[in-house]
């Protein structure tokens, strides 16, 4: 477990040092919106 | 960029129970903190929305050394759904409204201790991907819920 937490750079998400999203769809709809494709976080 | 390590969450620990924060551990994080073979970048912690417990929240953030301005600590007493944070020791996402889970006090009364984290239970981790169902949620979700029976076999 000491081992688990790894950090790699995420283009875009990692850019900001403070987001804040009023709703989760929001946040869901800034990140399909924002992010590439292969970090995931698209429906 | 900031790494998170198993002794941040420690120190998230011992931090938010000084302040008396109700929160708990949530996501890929939370199930790892339970047993769950995995990595993750990050802590996804899901808070209480109360107005006390947001301003706790606030004070104890700043102790563990996040920059919060006050517009941005503006933004996490004002009840935001989700909040992020990459202006501190380790990236933390805050999260009051998690997808797949009605109310804080339904899961915190479903809650596991595991050495003193509060994690959410395996079912509400699961929930919360379910209904979130990005891609890298499905790709989780098989070994999760293998997770999950082998966890409780063990209870």
């Amino acid at each position: 477990m000491k081992y688990a937490f790894i950090k790699t750079y995420k283009p875009v998400l990692d850019d900001a040092p403070f987001r804040a999203f009023d709703t989760m769809a929001d946040y869901r709809a800034w990140c399909e919106a924002n992010l590439p494709d292969w970090l995931g976080y698209g429906r | 960029m900031a790494a998170f390590e198993y002794r941040q969450a420690e120190e998230i620990r011992d931090t938010f129970a000084r302040h008396g924060i109700r929160y708990l551990f949530i996501g890929k994080s939370g199930a790892i903190l339970l047993g769950f073979p995995d990595t993750t970048q990050d802590a996804d912690l899901f808070a209480d929305k109360s107005a006390k417990n947001c301003s706790a929240l606030v004070a104890a953030l700043r102790e563990l050394g996040f920059a919060l301005s006050e517009q941005q600590a503006s933004e996490i007493l004002r009840g935001k759904d989700f909040v992020q944070l990459k202006n501190g020791p380790f990236d933390l996402d805050l999260i009051f409204a998690p997808d797949g889970i009605d109310r804080f006090s339904d899961a915190w009364g479903r809650r596991v201790e595991v050495n003193n984290f509060p994690v959410c239970h395996p079912d509400d981790i699961i929930a919360s991907k379910v209904a979130a169902n990005r891609t890298k949620d499905r790709e989780s979700l098989p070994r999760l819920r293998a997770f999950r029976d082998y966890w409780k076999s063990r209870q």
